[in-house]
């Protein structure tokens, strides 16, 4: 029967071959979509999960609460309370610290200089929290000595090739050499801890014992693997009397709560020092998940909508079939089967669908997703189901509404059965585009944001300018002279320097006070350093008061405040009155007033900023940023790197476009723009192939009807109007029901930003007028066909 | 085998109640060769749906070999209806995308017959009707008697003891009209009981007891057996 079945589906598929190949051509774009992003979703969700024990490991939050900020969150918190912890109660299985210092390491190996940032230092019990899997070496207990590392195999590929690795002396400078223990698989993409090189605690002339005891040090990112028995309510709670009883003998300790590791990948952006790489994004997850869905849906919707459509086509068989005396349940499977034959076709084509756009998929993601050994059959597997699960749920409507089709009707009438169910026929037709428009307002209002940041004027010159790393103390000490150095440059306009650039982030932070006001309150500032060339070369403008001299004696005891700071601070005459700033024991002069600039991304409020020179007890400068003429600019790069090479003997220039560094803040943001546009794009290719079909299918019945009207007299633009009147309503209403939706969702994405566009009717109108063109086009050459056609041709086919 | 008692079929309209069928009192018996003759419109079809299991009464007793069928489930009259029944339609219905073959076994599957019984039965019915040659054929490939021979090799494999035939002849030509009658013929001696609905007076002939319509009712009982 089952044989039967099937041979039927295939002649079926065969004989109508245009609405065939909508179906599967419309299911396997679905199936394609939904699985990449059924990849990509799993694979943000999936972030830590790969640890045997990671349900049972959590992460030490501190909380500092501030009474004129708020509460602040820090993923870092002082070393010693990890070891108390640990000691004082049985619940925790193991304690493990990990420190990622920042900066790089260095080291000559074989000729070449090794310039690495991608580093940990962590406690013995790393390895036995975390899993990571052991290719080489001592898994069990690799850190135990000091000056021990782990390293990955794209590490030891690159420093060793073919040889053992194990045993083998690394000499980091300014460290005693370190000595390779083992060798790990590359740290998965979707974990929160990434290194290259796992150090046990070193031998250095840091004094580590100090550090480990001092309650109000930071730096250590502490994990706890918990007994899996423990009441994480109730442990919490014990642990709030242990704050406490601390704080009693050490007025530096602080409060903290527990973090689950599986929260930490989407649960952090509040969280200072929490993940150090960009965090995921839940509103994402969400969206693309239901993106993911939409595709589904709209696909079998059309499936589902085509099918019932032809239903008119096949009364005939189903009356045969049951005069000869089918069951229902028998013409049930065998709808069905034919439902999954299409969709398991569509399959077998979205698999090759999926191994076209992958590497493009890929690199939209920024994921490495790959078709191998390993993931093929994974792959498989989730296409197969997809299929199947689709194949029934849209193949069991139609399936259900032929089967109770009453023999006689159909086996009399053509067209009397198609009338019944059209109602849902249009509902259908109304959910795919209004699906669609959504989409497709989402993509316009993410491009109109992202135009917007373009366009916006941020306060400062972002254009043309090169901004350059300080990696060795040498730069840092004679800048100067490099400075002077890059200036004889013709392709440079100027260069300056400073801890930051306008733009940026991982900005520090300090407290400040006005002397003047006499308030006792401290309020947390933006610090940056500068030095007097800074103003000019990002064209920012002074309010009032005078840039620095460059007269270090004068200006190390001056600062620049912006406007927000100047109303923050609370204060009337600005400039020649003094703070009192957090880390400086003198008093600090305000020498000038900058006006506002987006020192930060546009998702953040201008927040008040000190700006000190660069000879500052507080932080150092870490950056040139190069002003270019804009004329031969590989050959000015090249002489650039020449200049970097004679102050900084060791590592590799390290440079960006400052435009594009900008843009690296909106990443996710251009990342969803495209997944919007591109869902957009799909879903309604799919909605418009499917109203093909349906007006081709409502052209052929109608043919004789405007045969008929043809012969009385009706022009070829009626026949079109009647025709495309009917569908065009339904988009029409798709756009009613769309405009809200958008406006509600694509609002609270808005929010994300300080400074955001605003949403609009052109992007509504766009939208709208996007969708309606595209299903008139797509209609109209049908109805042009028909339109056109001899009605004596029409009316003697019948 | 076949007793109706006061059997309506009406179609309410508003305030109008428009009678197909009205007040049909009818016995067949197993064996008999019936003809029912009317012009179009008198109910002679909607009386063959009825009596196949394809259409309800209103209103009125249908049994079937002594069965009530008004009171017989769907399940259960779709079991009578696969193992007493077999139909031919003037139209042939042959599926189109089925091989004659494949039209032919059609009845076997949905009445789960195994498949060596089922060629074995096909190719039985395919000797017999002398189309062994055009097994492999699509309907569309054969001529319209030919399609009928199908048809009527499709109805009857089954083996069924009523055979309801819807102006099986309507669409043929004289020689292959009176080739199909002469099946019937054959088949009405091997036991089968035939009812069918014709306009021709010759193809009439060929039954033994002719029933006239008009309007929903029965003019003149055909008296037995002329």
């Amino acid at each position: 029967m089952l044989k039967n079945y099937l041979k039927i589906a295939i002649r079926t598929i065969r004989r109508n071959k245009i609405y065939s190949t909508i179906s599967v051509l419309g299911l396997a774009i679905g199936i394609t979509g939904a699985t990449l992003l059924y990849l990509y979703v799993n694979d943000e969700l999936s972030y830590d999960n790969f640890h045997e024990k990671s349900d049972q490991i959590y992460r030490i939050v501190e909380i500092l609460d501030n009474a004129d900020q708020g509460t602040r969150y820090f993923g870092q918190t002082a070393p010693v309370l990890g070891a108390t912890l640990g000691e004082s109660y049985p619940e925790i299985e193991e304690m493990v610290r990990v420190y990622q210092p920042g900066g790089h390491i260095d080291m000559l190996w074989k000729g070449e200089r090794v310039h690495e940032r991608n580093y940990l230092l962590a406690d013995p019990g790393f390895f036995q929290v975390f899993d990571f899997e052991f290719v080489m070496g001592n898994a069990e207990n690799p850190l135990a000595d000091p000056n021990s590392v782990v390293i990955t195999e794209r590490t030891a590929e690159v420093l060793f090739g073919d040889e053992n690795p194990i045993g083998q002396n690394l000499p980091f400078n300014g460290i005693a050499p370190v000595t390779v223990r083992g060798v790990i698989k590359n740290v998965p993409e979707n974990s929160h801890i990434q290194f290259d090189y796992a150090i046990s605690r070193l031998n250095t002339g840091f004094n580590w014992n100090e550090y480990l005891n001092d309650w109000s040090a930071y730096g250590a990112y502490t994990y706890l693997l918990l007994d899996p028995s423990t009441n994480l309510n109730s442990f919490q709670t014990k642990l709030g009397g242990f704050v406490e009883n601390q704080k009693e003998s050490n007025s530096d300790a602080r409060n903290f709560y527990l973090q689950p590791l599986s929260d930490i990948y989407f649960n952090s952006s509040d969280i200072e020092f929490g993940v150090e790489r960009t965090h995921g994004n839940i509103f994402y997850v969400t969206i693309f998940s239901a993106i993911a869905l939409f595709l589904l849906l709209i696909a079998g919707i059309n499936y589902m909508n085509l099918a019932t459509a032809l239903s008119a086509r096949r009364g005939r068989e189903i009356g045969i079939r049951k005069a000869a005396g089918a069951e229902r349940q028998q013409l049930v499977y065998q709808f069905l089967s034919e439902s999954v034959v299409v969709s398991l076709l569509a399959c077998a084509i979205s698999y090759f669908f999926i191994e076209l756009s992958l590497p493009f998929f890929n690199e939209l993601t920024g994921k490495q997703f790959l078709l191998n050994g390993e993931t093929v059959l994974t792959i498989l597997g989730i296409l197969f189901g997809m299929g199947l699960t689709l194949g029934i749920l849209s193949g069991s409507y139609p399936a259900f509404y032929l089967a109770m089709i009453q023999p006689i009707r159909a086996l009399k009438s053509k067209t009397e059965s198609k009338a019944g169910n059209l109602t849902l026929r249009k509902v259908l037709v109304v959910t795919q585009f209004a699906l669609s428009i959504v989409l497709i307002i989402g993509t316009l209002v993410i491009y109109k944001q992202m135009n917007y940041i373009q366009s916006v004027d941020l306060g400062f010159e972002r254009e043309q300018t090169l901004v350059l790393d300080i990696n060795h103390g040498n730069v840092r000490s004679r800048f100067e002279a490099m400075k002077q150095e890059l200036e004889t440059i013709p392709g440079v306009v100027s260069a300056a320097t400073s801890s930051r650039v306008p733009g940026g982030n991982n900005i520090e932070q300090v407290y400040s006070r006005s002397l003047e006001s006499g308030s006792a309150d401290s309020l947390q500032t933006y610090f940056m350093s500068f030095d007097e060339d800074m103003l000019d070369l990002y064209n920012l403008q002074l309010a009032a008061g005078s840039n620095f001299t460059g007269n270090k004696g004068v200006d190390s005891l001056s600062v620049l405040i912006n406007e927000t700071a100047v109303e923050a601070l609370n204060l009337d005459n600005p400039v020649g009155s003094f703070l009192d700033i957090s880390g400086v024991n003198s008093p600090i002069k305000i020498t000038g007033v900058l006006e506002d600039f987006h020192f930060q991304s546009m998702h953040q409020n201008i927040a008040p900023v000190i700006i000190g020179y660069w000879a500052n007890p507080i932080r150092v400068i870490d950056f040139f940023s190069v002003k270019l003429t804009g004329n031969d600019m590989q050959a000015t790069i090249e002489q650039i790197k020449g200049v970097h090479e004679q102050f900084d003997p060791e590592t590799a220039m390290e440079y960006r476009f400052l435009d594009e560094q900008i843009e690296q803040s909106y990443q996710a943001e251009i990342r969803a723009g495209r997944l919007f546009g591109i869902g957009g794009g799909v879903t309604i290719f799919i909605a418009c192939m499917g109203l093909f079909g349906l007006a081709l299918l409502a052209t052929e019945t109608r043919i004789q009807e405007i045969g008929i009207r043809k012969v009385l007299g009706a022009s070829v633009s009626d026949i079109l109007t009647l025709l495309t009147t009917d569908f065009v309503k339904l988009v029409a209403i798709a756009i009613i029901i769309a405009i809200p939706v958008g406006w509600v969702v694509m609002n609270s994405w808005l929010q994300n930003f300080a400074y955001h566009t605003e949403l609009g009717a052109s992007v509504f109108l766009g939208a709208g007028i996007l969708a309606l063109l595209l299903s008139i086009l797509t209609i109209s050459w049908q109805a042009i066909r028909a339109a056109l056609m001899n009605p004596v041709e029409s009316l003697r086919s019948e | 085998m076949i007793q109706l008692t006061n059997i309506d079929k009406y179609i309410d309209k508003r305030f109008q109640r428009t009678f197909i069928l009205n007040g049909i009192n009818l016995d067949i018996s197993e064996g008999e060769f019936v003809t029912i003759m009317g012009p179009s419109g008198a109910g002679k079809s909607t009386l063959l749906n009825i009596l196949g299991f394809l259409d309800d009464a209103s209103e009125g007793e249908y049994k079937f070999l002594g069965e009530p069928v008004h009171n017989l489930s769907e399940k259960q009259k779709s079991k009578y209806h696969k193992s007493h029944i077999g139909f031919v339609f003037q139209a042939y219905h042959l599926l189109d995308e089925l091989t004659v073959y494949e039209n032919i076994e059609m009845p076997l599957l949905y009445r789960k017959v195994k498949g060596k019984q089922r060629q074995a039965m096909v190719a039985e019915m395919l000797d017999k009707f002398n189309i062994v040659a055009k097994k492999d054929l699509f309907p569309p490939q054969l001529s319209g008697g030919q399609q009928q021979v199908v048809g009527v090799a499709r109805a009857i494999i089954g083996s069924p003891k009523l055979l309801l035939a819807d102006e099986p002849t309507g669409n043929l030509h004289s020689e292959q009209s009176e080739q199909i009658m002469e099946m019937f013929k054959k088949l009405n001696e091997e036991g089968v009981t035939i009812i069918q609905v014709t306009h021709s007076e010759k193809m009439a002939a060929y039954g033994n007891r002719i029933i006239n319509m008009k309007d929903g009712i029965l003019l003149k009982n055909g008296s037995g057996y002329s």
